[in-house]
């Protein structure tokens, strides 16, 4: 016969085991932010002078696949990220009072938190394409940095001409810095409101009362931790991480 | 037939075992092989059942039967979002509310995950959500304990977002049925018995659930998911295929989805053996965890191999479009 205590023990090592793990797992995901960082280098603010293609320094082409909803209401459709690909253009950034030529590159980073982006299509031939098995393949294209615009631009300098390795319209090390702390933040939480579960089931007489309280609440933690964890991974991941969807909606007439 | 001695095409394959079933189906089965499914689930359940109103039954023994059953449960799962087993489209809908019990899980999120998903590697251009590339601690134990707390959440994520947009008239309708009767029915043996069913009904559901996420890691890390023959893991050992109906011969049933799992173990050696990196094939599935996650041995590269008689195969994205068009029939 297994006793509710032995059963217990087991049951609240399992979850301790886990949560452990989880925290390493976020504990990863903000050394990588961290190290990703380091490796960046110095990153200049600076003001877009200039673009020699089109009216952004540059821009995140996305792929998308998009597919109808069909839970009722208007029509709508539900785009996810297939892929993408960054592009910074040649143009002219003034930093610190000195006008620098940005070089063009293909293989730059480019971080948008403003992601929004023109379409092609119309949405009447858009929504017949979502409504297939295959779904509609539609580009995403968001601009950075337009003429005006503050970036944050991080690369070499090669005389007066900068090759880019990163361009963003938020600064770097904020973003970095808040998935960090969000990071740590989530792992103090989740061992310490582990730690106060645990303490509830072990309140006596064990398995009644405010121990049975504990042990309701030790199942809810478990299977609300790991979707949290999960979230908090993705919203924290670097911004090329994450992934660019979004819902269009039929236009009024 | 192709020049590959044996070898038979997709069309051949369905006509033979459309024959085959016509001889080996019963009143209320499609096929004589899956009385096994259903003596799994209806000894699981009972087991259950058991340890709730019986406390004799609480004992080891009966736990780790339960926690055993659970894993198989969530193979009939498997192999039931695959192709139902009844004849009757009524019982196979309510046959999914009881595996959902089984295993705390909606068996119908199965087609969006698995069947259209995890055997293409592919959503939409993002990788499976159950990747084994999901977590990555150095200890190899470390992932095979944590790829659930991963996997889990991002494949009920993928499956929401999949039942938003699906063409399946009564998807959503089901999906609901079954979470209502897996979390009800949990629910309710709680308001009976918390501390009973949390410890002999709660752990073996999970146990189940959370192994056959497992199973992904097992069966596809180390592998070449961009290979048409080297992109899984089998486990060919006899007696473990009679217990896990089948499950262990993963490369052919990734190929041929619509293929019954009774059959798969001969059409393995007709079609896979030839084909595969002979590493990926492996006798038992014991050794092989012991010596990957508890000694910690790595992976070679598999080697793609030359074989006369061309591609057996469809393409990936007619594989994923036939799974897509089975989903709005099933």
């Amino acid at each position: 016969m297994l006793s509710n205590e032995l059963m217990g023990a087991f049951c609240l090592g399992v979850v301790w085991l886990n949560t452990l793990l989880i925290a390493a797992h976020v504990w990863q995901a903000q050394r990588a932010l961290a190290e990703d960082a380091r490796k960046l280098g110095p990153v200049v603010f600076a003001s877009v002078v200039a673009s020699a293609e089109g009216a952004s320094l540059a821009e995140l082409r996305v792929a998308q696949v998009g597919r109808a909803i069909t839970t009722g209401g208007p029509d709508r459709i539900l785009f996810t990220e297939a892929s993408r690909a960054a592009r910074v253009h040649a143009g002219a950034v003034e930093a610190s009072g000195a006008r620098v030529s940005v070089t063009p590159a293909d293989a730059a980073r480019v971080w948008s938190f403003e992601a929004a982006g023109a379409r092609a299509d119309t949405f009447d031939a858009a929504f017949e394409s979502a409504s297939t098995n295959r779904g509609l393949r539609a580009d995403l294209v968001v601009p950075v940095g337009a003429p005006g615009a503050k970036v944050w631009l991080a690369g070499e300098r090669e005389g007066d001409a900068l090759r880019v390795r990163l361009v963003s319209d938020r600064d770097p090390a904020s973003v970095v810095r808040a998935g960090r702390v969000r990071a740590l933040a989530f792992i103090a939480a989740s061992l310490a409101v582990l730690g106060g579960v645990t303490a509830l089931a072990l309140v006596r007489p064990w398995f009644s009362g405010l121990s049975t309280l504990g042990g309701v609440l030790a199942v809810a933690y478990f299977l609300a931790v790991q979707p949290l964890a999960v979230a908090l991974r993705e919203a924290i991941a670097p911004p090329e991480d994450r992934r660019i969807g979004g819902v269009w909606q039929r236009p009024a007439p | 037939m192709s020049s590959l001695g044996g070898t038979m095409d997709g069309a051949s394959l369905e006509r033979r075992e459309t024959k085959s079933r016509r001889t080996e189906d019963t009143w209320l089965l499609h096929h004589r092989a899956d009385r096994r499914q259903v003596a799994i689930v209806t000894s699981y359940v009972a087991l259950l059942f058991a340890m709730i109103f019986v406390p004799a039954c609480r004992n080891v023994g009966c736990l780790a039967l339960a926690c055993w059953l659970s894993f198989l449960n969530s193979v009939v799962i498997h192999n039931q979002m695959h192709k139902g087993i009844f004849k009757s489209r009524a019982l196979n809908r309510a046959f999914r509310c009881v595996l959902s019990f089984g295993s705390l899980y909606p068996a119908s999120a199965n087609i969006a995950s698995h069947n259209i998903v995890h055997h293409h590697f592919d959503d939409d251009g993002q990788p499976d959500w159950a990747a084994p590339t999901i977590s990555a601690f150095r200890f190899p134990l470390f992932n095979l304990i944590h790829f659930p707390n991963v996997a889990g959440p991002r494949t009920f994520a993928g499956v929401s977002r999949w039942a938003r947009t699906t063409r399946q008239r009564d998807f959503r309708a089901q999906y609901y049925a079954e979470q209502i009767v897996a979390f009800g029915l949990t629910g309710a043996l709680m308001l009976y018995d918390f501390w009973g069913t949390v410890f002999f009904v709660l752990v073996p559901q999970l146990w189940g659930a959370r192994g056959i996420l497992r199973i992904n890691l097992i069966q596809h890390e180390g592998c070449d998911t961009t290979s048409e023959w080297n992109h899984s893991r089998n486990f060919v050992g006899r007696a473990f295929n009679w217990v896990m109906c089948n499950n262990g011969f993963h490369t052919i049933h990734h190929n041929r989805a619509g293929l019954h799992w009774s059959v798969l173990a001969e059409q393995h050696e007709r079609e896979v053996v030839p084909r595969i990196d002979p590493a990926l094939d492996e006798r038992s599935m014991v050794v092989y965890l012991l010596r990957r996650f508890v000694l910690g041995r790595t992976h070679g590269k598999p080697v793609d191999r030359e074989v006369a008689g061309g591609s057996l195969l469809a393409s990936r994205a007619d594989r994923r479009a036939e799974a897509e068009a089975d989903a709005l029939t099933e």
